[in-house]
């Protein structure tokens, strides 16, 4: 069963040293309360002691009217004992004298009885004055011999009457005497008051009244002493309450100090270390934060901190080398070890706010590995992986200090030189050739050259979004780089790209993209290959324009747009509807043929492949040669294979496209399942040159003519060109000087410009 | 009141009072007297056939006076009846001595009429032979009794420490002081008379009363002795000088018998007593 608990929830977190007071308050208002309690007690007290004192200072007045009445019994007994009294009973004659000088002085009676009066019988007083000079009464009422007080203006009088028998008995009534007593100055000497003021005693009654002595006590007005033991009691009280409030009010401003000590400074320093915790600058807090006295308490939470906070701080060295490592991780690339997209980005970044705006002089070179993909279909990804492994360490090595070098993803790489212009940012570029050349591949087993393309992009006063602008240009200029022919080394100049920038035409994207779904927006050029053993057109390339709203759209500008898009076998499927319509328009010569180009996705692609199905009718009319470059055939050789095997079967004859271009391996080939392979035409260019590259090229020819090949020759621009490959073994020349490509009207052919 | 009444009320007083065997034990016995007032005294009963003895205190004592005391024992223990009265003074039952300040309306005449009563008792009682004993002033009353007409069972008279009153007073004094009292009683002045009288600075009495007194002197003593009816002795002591130093010698001059204790003063105190109780023994037994 949960027990109840007492929690003030509203009361919102207040400093300790607020509750201590709040302890000392209360303990100054119990203190108080104490003190009213005991005055309060001590005035009860008082009162009772008071009325005791009254009641005993009424029982003394008792006492003393009693020994009063004794007193006045016993003078009686010895007047009635005394023989000059009897004789005055018996001869008064000689009263006055006996009354006057005998009666008080004789030592019979009291010396403080006022006066002393005798009566006869009858009552009489025995002077026989009208008046008594003692003031006792001239005639008694023998009948009523009762005691009184008389209320006198200047003394209070105590009046005795007695019978005066003879020898003192019940015998014989000889008269009766009287005595007066100054009753204050009577009791003075009868008793001594220890609680009744005497002073203060006074008749409450009308001056001259009688006040019989049964009713005398009750009819007396008096105060009381001051009861010293009262006094004293009270001041003993007093005194103590005085000496528990100072020891209280010492003990708890000892109390409030110790606790000050003890608890509350270490608490507010154990507070402000876990302030400094939160704000993470705590530290291990020392034994110096405690009071005069060790609290075990405090002890273990400060022991609890300093082991947290040893925690805190082994969890913030892992959590420190964990982010480097993340951070490592995050921008580094785990194959290489060198640093990654998002490094590239963020350095980037950091760059451009260390300029704090300013334009940067940078160089951006794009290196990319040239027929990557087949080397890593060819030898798996293992060698691949060391491939770029190698590469990364290639670049790195030629780098600068300090440049970094980034992997952009596959097998693209980049590096950000700052304050470089274009000359260095060549000569790295240069250098970093170099070193991939001088990389001996062999030992991972690729028996291939392994090289690169490098792409510079340099752009003085870059601005912030300038990264893509400069990436995009190094991408370029790194394409440029990889054409066949090329240096390998290219910077991105705006006429170089023209096709490339179109990429940024808006226009001419929408004619492309009009073009996919519209193939009549297509405008296919045909340029003629001559059969060199026929010396006749045996067949046209087909070649793709797009008609634009500012001319032609070029290949040059509509395939970076397509591959990067993704969207080749859109596009070959447009290509080949367009082509389509044109054997079914007739528009191609019959008894020639056409060759069509097909892209490496489409290659692979069961629709284009039933698309080229569709053509297999005009077979029967019609050579159909499908172009495949080497590159796309590698990408993925099997399925590409199965494909074209099919289309082979068919009656398709498959063309291996830009030979010598590329990877240009004799091994592949023997693989593929090709029909005639197209000398790219800077391996044909290379057949007017003087040296081995011609010899090679033309030794090539015979071996491939050899391995059962029909050899296109392309770049045929001359007759000696013509005169040349037709020599070598080349079954067709194609270029402009067998015909430029051109548009098919119907029924008609296209211009040869050579004479067969 | 006739004489005879007196002694009827005596008689009916005695019969209240219980008689006790001879053993020193005293009864009181009251009787009123012929003036009126009650008088009382202790009897000790004594054996038969031995001489009473009436024993008069001294002035304005009381039968309870020691040396009275002492004389009764001692007659008591020889088997003598003894009464020893207390002079009334005026004052019915008086039973303390009285004060030299107190009233004093007593008279001489009045003592000897007590003492005339109290014989009359004892002869009443049957006591032919009374004998008178007295001390100091006392002895003074005892003479002038004897001087009147004394009972004739009176047969010795025994007097201790006989002394007067006029040992401080020159006779000059008393005589002019008597004069004045006489005056005054002749003129019927009852203001209270205030004189040095014996041993009492200052006694109050009224002048008739007090005249009484003065009447006695010191010759009027001696020739009472003289002319006693009865045999006196007078027993002194030694260092009992209140009459002079040549009292006793005056005494022995005028034949009276004396016997002087030597070294005891007016009261035989103190190991005197026995010597007192010796002489009055040896002195009631010579029978004068």
């Amino acid at each position: 069963m949960r027990r109840p608990s007492l929690r003030f929830a509203w009361l919102t977190p207040r400093p300790i040293v607020h509750y201590v007071l709040a302890l000392l308050l209360v303990l100054v208002v119990a203190l108080g309360v104490l003190a009213g309690l005991v005055f309060h007690d001590t005035n009860r007290l008082k009162q009772q002691i008071a009325q005791a004192d009254r009641d005993l200072a009424r029982q003394e007045l008792s006492e003393a009217v009693a020994l009063l009445t004794e007193r006045a019994n016993a003078a009686a007994q010895a007047m009635m004992a005394w023989d000059e009294a009897r004789q005055q009973l018996e001869d008064p004659t000689y009263y006055g004298y006996w009354r006057t000088s005998r009666a008080l002085s004789a030592g019979v009676v009291p010396e403080t009885i006022e006066a002393v009066d005798l009566y006869e019988p009858s009552g009489r007083n025995l002077s026989g004055e009208a008046a008594s000079q003692a003031g006792l009464p001239v005639q008694l009422d023998t009948g009523r011999l009762r005691p009184y007080l008389k209320n006198e203006p200047n003394h209070d009088h105590l009046y005795f009457f007695f019978p005066f028998h003879q020898g003192g008995g019940q015998s014989r009534l000889l008269g009766y005497m009287g005595f007066k007593f100054d009753f204050q100055y009577e009791l003075a000497r009868l008793h001594k008051f220890r609680y009744l003021d005497l002073k203060s005693l006074r008749v409450v009654a009308p001056e001259g009244e009688h006040i019989e002595l049964p009713h005398l006590v009750s009819a007396l007005a008096f105060e009381t002493l001051s009861n010293p033991e009262t006094r004293e009691l009270e001041k003993i009280l007093t005194r103590s309450l005085f000496e528990i409030g100072a020891i209280i009010a010492v003990i708890s401003l000892i109390g409030y100090a110790a606790l000050i000590s003890v608890v509350t400074k270490p608490l507010r320093r154990l507070s402000l270390h876990i302030d400094s915790m939160r704000r993470g600058q705590g530290g291990l807090l020392g034994d110096s934060y405690r009071g005069l006295l060790p609290v075990s308490e405090l002890e273990n939470i400060r022991q609890s901190l300093n082991d947290y906070q040893t925690q805190l701080d082994d969890m913030h060295v892992s959590l420190a080398r964990k982010n480097r490592e993340l951070w490592t991780l995050a921008h580094h690339d785990p194959l290489t070890g060198i640093f990654n997209r998002r490094a590239f980005e963020e350095d980037w970044e950091a760059a451009r706010r260390a300029q704090d705006g300013a334009p940067l002089d940078v160089a951006f070179l794009l290196f990319d590995c040239d027929h990557f993909k087949a080397i890593n279909d060819t030898y798996g990804h293992q060698v691949g992986d060391m491939v770029l492994q190698g590469l990364s360490e290639s670049l790195h090595e030629a780098l600068r200090a300090g440049d970094r070098l980034y992997r952009l993803g596959g097998d693209e790489f980049a590096t950000l030189l700052y304050s470089t212009d274009l000359g260095q940012a060549r000569q790295v570029a240069e250098r970093c050739l170099e070193c991939v050349n001088r990389f001996d591949f062999m030992d991972l087993g690729v028996k291939e050259p392994v090289r690169i393309s490098v792409g510079i992009a340099c752009q003085p006063g870059a601005q912030a979004d300038s990264l893509k602008t400069l990436h995009r240009q190094a991408d370029m200029a790194m394409y440029y780089a990889k054409r066949p022919g090329q240096g390998k080394v290219a910077v991105y100049s705006p006429d170089m790209g023209e096709g490339q920038e179109a990429l940024v035409s808006n226009a001419e994207n929408s004619a492309i993209y009009e073009a996919l779904s519209d193939p009549d927006r297509l405008e296919m050029h045909y340029q003629p290959v001559l059969s060199l053993s026929s010396s006749r057109v045996e067949y046209y390339e087909a070649l793709v324009r797009i008609r634009g709203d500012e001319g032609l759209i070029m290949p040059g500008s509509i395939f970076p747009v397509i591959e990067l898009r993704g969207l080749e076998c859109e596009f070959d499927l447009a290509v080949l509807e367009r082509i389509r319509r044109d054997l079914d328009a007739s528009r191609i010569p019959e008894g020639t043929g056409l060759s069509l180009n097909v892209s490496g996705p489409g290659i692979i692609n069961g629709r284009i492949a039933d698309k080229l199905m569709l053509l297999a009718p005009y077979l029967a009319s019609y050579k159909v040669v499908i172009e495949v470059t080497e590159t796309a055939l590698i990408t993925q050789i099997a399925q590409a294979s199965a494909n074209l095997n099919r289309l082979r079967k068919a009656g398709f004859l498959v063309a291996l496209d830009d030979f010598g271009s590329g990877y240009s391996s004799l091994r592949y080939l023997a693989g593929m399942p090709v029909d005639l392979v197209k000398f790219d035409i800077s391996m044909v260019r290379s057949l007017e040159t003087q040296g081995r590259q011609a010899v090679f090229v033309a030794d090539l020819a015979h071996l491939i003519k050899d391995a059962g090949y029909q050899l296109v020759a392309e770049g045929i621009e001359s007759e000696t060109m013509l005169l040349k490959v037709t020599q070598l073994g080349f079954s067709h020349a194609q270029g402009f000087h067998v015909g430029r490509p051109a548009p098919l009207v119907k029924q008609g052919k296209p211009e040869l410009r050579v004479a067969v | 009141m006739t004489r005879n009444t007196t002694r009827l009320l005596a008689v009916l007083f005695l019969m209240m009072a219980s008689v006790l065997p001879w053993a020193s034990h005293a009864n009181v016995v009251e009787a009123t007297l012929p003036s009126g007032k009650i008088a009382t005294a202790n009897v000790y009963a004594g054996k038969n056939g031995r001489p009473a003895v009436l024993i008069i205190h001294g002035f304005l004592q009381t039968r309870e006076f020691p040396t009275v005391v002492s004389m009764a024992d001692t007659l008591s223990s020889a088997g003598h009846t003894v009464v020893t009265p207390t002079l009334s003074l005026g004052i019915s039952r008086r039973n303390k001595s009285l004060a030299c300040e107190a009233l004093h309306l007593h008279s001489l005449d009045e003592d000897v009429e007590e003492i005339a009563f109290w014989v009359e008792w004892l002869r009443s009682q049957g006591h032919a032979h009374i004998i008178l004993a007295g001390h100091s002033y006392g002895n003074v009353q005892l003479l002038a009794y004897l001087q009147g007409k004394p009972s004739a069972a009176v047969r010795q008279a025994l007097m201790v420490s006989l002394t007067d009153v006029e040992v401080k007073q020159s006779a000059q004094q008393r005589a002019r002081i008597a004069e004045e009292l006489r005056e005054r009683v002749a003129k019927k002045d009852k203001k209270l008379a205030k004189v040095e009288f014996g041993h009492c600075r200052n006694y109050v009495s009224s002048p008739a009363a007090l005249l009484s007194y003065l009447s006695v002197s010191r010759g009027s003593i001696l020739d009472a002795l003289a002319k006693s009816p009865v045999p006196a002795t007078v027993i002194m002591g030694g260092k009992d000088d209140r009459m002079g130093s040549d009292w006793v010698g005056k005494l022995k001059a005028r034949d009276i018998q004396v016997r002087v204790v030597p070294g005891a003063s007016h009261f035989f105190d103190n190991q005197y007593e026995f010597d007192l109780q010796e002489a009055v023994s040896q002195a009631v037994r010579g029978g004068g």
